[in-house]
Order: C-alpha cells, then structure tokens, then sequence
C-alpha cells in the first residue's frame, strides 16, 4: 500500500541503505521533486547513504550491530520458533515425540504383561493349592499332621507324642471316623513359619506353599478344598484379592482353575483268596485292582505285559470307547492277569482322546510334583496318588503289577 | 517525467536546499555546478529514479567542496593568516580522515542504540528491504517497519549531533 505524500519521509531510511524497493524509489523521489522539505531531507541524508555505500564502512558497521549473544539468543530463538517453519518443525518434533512415548508405553504395558503371565505361571508351579474350592469333601477331613510324613519314619504329632511307622489303613481311617474335626491350629503355627506382615503377598505365597507341601497324597484324596490349611489360606487370598490388585492367585482362580487337586485312590487285593486253592495254584495269580477318583472325571486303565506295547483294559474294548466316566468315590475294579507286568492308570477332569499305543507308554509318566502315598498292609495294598497342583487336569501313574500277582 | 523536466524540478530544489546552507551568491553558483556535472558527465542518465539520487550525491560533494573551500578561505574563523596552512593539505587524506571520524562517531551512536533498532540497523545494511524486515520482525503492517525506522533514525542522529556530516 502507497505511504500517503506526507509520510514519505519514513522512506528515508530505505534511501539510506540503498534498500528500497522499486516503488518505493518511484514515490520517494517524484515527491522529493515536489516536495522541499522531503528534498531537503534527502539531500541531508545523502551523508549517511555515501557512508553506509563504502563496502568497510558497512561490514565494521555489521560487526557492531552483531547480536548479543546472551540478550539476542532467546529472542532469535524466539522469532525462529514463532516462524511458520519453526511452528512446522515443532510440530513435527512433538508428533514425533508423541509418537515415540506412545511406543515406548505400548510396549512396556506389552513386556508388563508378558511379565504378568509369567509371574502367574510361576504362582501356579509354586503355590498351587491356593484356589478356593467349592466342592463338598468326600469324607471328613483328617488331621493332617498324622499322614503327611513319610509312612516309614517315625514321626512326632503335635503333642510330640512318638507315632509307629505301622499303622494301617484301616485304623487310620477308623480313627479318622471316629475323631472328631480338629482346628490344626497347632500343627499351622509349627509349618507355617510367619513372613513379614507388611508383604501381605510373599505371606501367602509361603502359606500356600507351606499347605502343598504339607499335604499328602491322602490327605488330598480326602480332604479336598476342606482340608483346614488350604482353606485358611484360601480365605486369606479371598480376602486380600478384595484390596490387592496384583494378588497372582486371583488370576488363577478367574481363570476357572479346578478348585480341587486331582488325586485316586487304588488298592491291589490278591485274588488267590477269593478262589479256591486249586485254582488258584493252577497258573499265575490274578490280582483284583480297585481304583477310586475324589472327584468326576474320567478313567483310563493300559495293561502292559513284558516289552510289549500298552493295552487298554479300562474301559473294556467291546465299548468301543477310550474313557470310563467316574463319579468321586466310585470304584472301578479290574481283573488283572497274572502275567501282566504293570498297569497304567490315568485319570482326568475331561475325557480322554485317542492317542497311540506308543503314546500310552509316556502317558504313564506322571508329573513331577505328583505326589504318591502307599499304606503297605497285609490284606490290602492302598495308595493314593494325588497331584496338588490344581491346574493338572490329569493324573498318571504306572503301578508295577508282577511282584504283587506271582 | 523527461529528463528535462526532472533537471528544471531538480534546479528548483538544489538552489533552495543550497540557500539554507550557503549564501545565495554561492547558492547560485553551486546549483549551477551540480546541474553541469549531471548534463557534463551523465547526459545518458534519464530515469527518474537514477537522476535524482545521482543529483544529490553530485550537490553533496559540491557542499563538501564548497565548504573546505570557505575553510581554507577563512570566511568562517577569521584566523591570522599565520595559522593558515601554508601548503594546501592532501584532499583524499583530508577526505579519509573525515570519514573515519563520521564512522567512529556512527559506531558510537549505534552502540547506544536499542535492540530493536540495532537489529533493524543490521538488516537493513545486510541489504534487506522494508517487505523483507516486516517479515523478519514478524510485523503485520509495513508502516510499523518505516515508524519504527523513522525513530530510530532520528534517535541515531541525535546520537550524532544531529548531523550525518
């Protein structure tokens, strides 16, 4: 926009430098021809401009208007920042930045996840009897301080009263019958050593890991989720699930784990006294074998006899099925021949599929953490197999037929 | 505008300009010497943008000369003929020496000079034009470019002593 006449003056400084546009070079002198005053002005700056055209004068002229460094830096920064390039490339560099802690968050959040998963996995290798359960208990519960110890060694209860290594099954269950529920509040102080009240997590975690272990393959089998440890410290876990969020246990019980560990019973009965002395002289004795689940599941029962390969007996093969569905506490008996060499037992919360003889050889392998629990007596050889770990869903055991038979 | 007109405008303009500073005998005579200068030596110059710049650079050296002239005369400082120079010194060291005091007293002046008018100062002798410095300073309307210019001006002439001379 053209200055008005009178304010052409302003152009004087442009004159000066020699910085004018072509316009404004127009402007300014037709105006100076017409106005004195303006052509006066001009004529007076005409020193300046002669000043500033000299090339030396102009770069020690420079060097003396060079910006402070101190007082000129922020204000530089400043116009270079409200620029519209300097607004693009901030821009640019906080999308960037956005970008780049959206990355990093996304994968943490992934890596704590990850971490999560693992921590559970390793919560239910650790402490797996921490889950609730709802079932009922088959029988009363026993106390468990007389059947968690090794059935050979000598043992003291919580009386510290010397317990005989040859009880039987029989007199352990009656006293179990006829005894009423004790708290095992005394025997839960002796193996549950205090953690600190502060960690309320690493305290159940050692509680529950107290509880597996001190648990018998029996005990399992009876006691179930009513067993008084495990449900101490499944209330315990209840309760703090409530507050703590990053209580692992909860996890697993949302995750539909089983409430009860998996266990059976069996009992090898020889079959020599159920049969008349002829017969049973005639060829090798037979044995009658009893096996019992502690909840619903599924049987499956492999004979092996010599090098050859597993044979499924139970259920029979003129069912044409590959599981026998049980019921807690009911017993499935099977004829074992005389020559068989051992039998492979397994039971599982779902039915069982098909899987190849060969398959059958390594299925007998139970896990490590199965726990295993004879009573070695006269007239009936009892065992329980129990795996505490609640998450297995299934049970295996290879139980050696031929010493008890021949 | 023709060449003609625009040295009968600029004739008018010389001698009332010369008249303030000079009597009005060498008013006269200078404004004669400057429009010969432009017929003498620069008959092809015709364009009013070049005639007019090159006119006024032409009547400053004519003041100037005018001035040593009166000086080495005596008309201003009626002084004893003993202190006057006995030989006539050298024009272009005389010459050299009066600008470099002009540039000393211009560093000065600017040194005083605020940050906003240091830095239009330096964009301006870094060659850039008004447009150009109202972008720079981030400025919506040029006429704050030629106010603010206008002032700092007249602040850095003051700082001079009220004259580029």
């Amino acid at each position: 926009m053209p200055l008005p006449e009178h304010e052409l003056e302003k152009l004087l400084g442009g004159f000066a430098s020699d910085t004018l546009t072509a316009e404004e070079r127009q402007q300014l002198y037709a105006a100076a021809l017409r106005d004195q005053e303006l052509f006066n002005a001009l004529a007076d700056e005409q020193g300046l401009k002669d000043l500033l055209a000299d090339p030396v004068v102009r770069r020690k002229l420079l060097v003396a208007l060079a910006p402070h460094r101190d007082a000129g830096h922020w204000r530089s920064w400043l116009d270079r920042f409200t620029s519209p390039a300097g607004l693009a490339w901030a821009g640019g560099v906080a999308v960037g930045v956005f970008a780049v802690v959206l990355g990093l968050r996304v994968y943490e959040a992934s890596l704590r996840q990850a971490a999560d998963t693992a921590a559970v996995e390793e919560q239910r290798s650790m402490a797996p009897s921490t889950a609730p359960s709802a079932v009922p208990p088959l029988q009363a519960p026993l106390e468990e301080e007389k059947h968690k110890e090794p059935m050979a060694a000598p043992r003291a209860d919580v009386t510290g009263k010397i317990i005989p290594p040859s009880s039987t099954l029989k007199s352990r269950e009656q006293s179990a019958a006829s005894r009423p529920r004790q708290e095992p509040e005394p025997r839960k102080k002796q193996t549950a050593p205090q953690a600190p009240a502060a960690d309320t997590e690493v305290r159940i975690m050692a509680q529950a890991e107290t509880v597996a272990t001190a648990a018998s393959a029996r005990t399992l089998f009876y006691a179930q989720a009513s067993h008084p440890n495990l449900a101490a410290a499944t209330q315990e876990v209840e309760s703090v699930q409530k507050t703590d969020r990053l209580a692992l246990a909860k996890k697993a019980t949302e995750r539909g784990a089983p409430a009860t560990p998996l266990a059976l019973r069996y009992s090898l009965i020889s079959a020599e006294r159920q049969l008349p002395a002829d017969v049973a002289a005639g060829g090798p004795t037979s044995v009658n074998f009893i096996v019992q689940s502690n909840q619903e599941g599924y049987v499956q029962i492999w004979k092996r006899t010599g090098d050859s390969l597993p044979e499924l007996v139970l259920p029979a093969k003129e069912t044409g099925r590959i599981s026998l569905k049980t019921i807690a506490g009911e017993r499935q008996q099977l004829a074992v021949p005389g020559d068989t060499d051992r039998l492979i037992v397994r039971l599982s919360r779902v039915p069982f599929g098909p899987i190849t003889r060969q398959e059958a050889v390594m299925a007998g392998r139970g896990s490590p953490t199965q726990l295993t629990e004879s009573s070695l007596d006269a007239e009936e050889q009892a065992s329980y197999v129990a795996n505490p770990d609640i998450s297995v869903a299934e049970l295996a055991i290879e139980i050696p037929i031929g010493s008890a038979a021949r | 505008m023709d060449r003609d007109a625009i040295l009968s405008a600029l004739r008018e303009r010389i001698l009332a300009f010369a008249t303030l500073r000079v009597s009005k005998d060498h008013a006269e005579d200078l404004t004669q010497d400057v429009l010969a200068v432009l017929h003498d030596k620069y008959p092809h110059v015709g364009e009013l943008t070049e005639l007019v710049p090159l006119a006024f650079q032409v009547l400053r050296y004519k003041m100037l000369d005018a001035h040593r002239k009166a000086l080495r005369r005596g008309e201003y400082n009626q002084a004893s003929v003993d202190d006057l120079a006995l030989a006539a010194p050298d024009v272009s060291h005389e010459t050299q020496l009066d600008q470099k005091q002009r540039v000393d007293r211009l560093l000065a002046a600017i040194a005083q000079l605020g940050e906003r008018c240091r830095e239009l100062f330096r964009w301006k002798l870094e060659g850039k034009s008004f447009p150009e410095i109202q972008t720079l300073m981030g400025q919506t309307s040029i006429n704050t470019i030629y106010t603010w210019d206008l002032r700092c001006r007249k602040q850095l002439l003051a700082l001079m002593g009220g004259s580029w001379e």
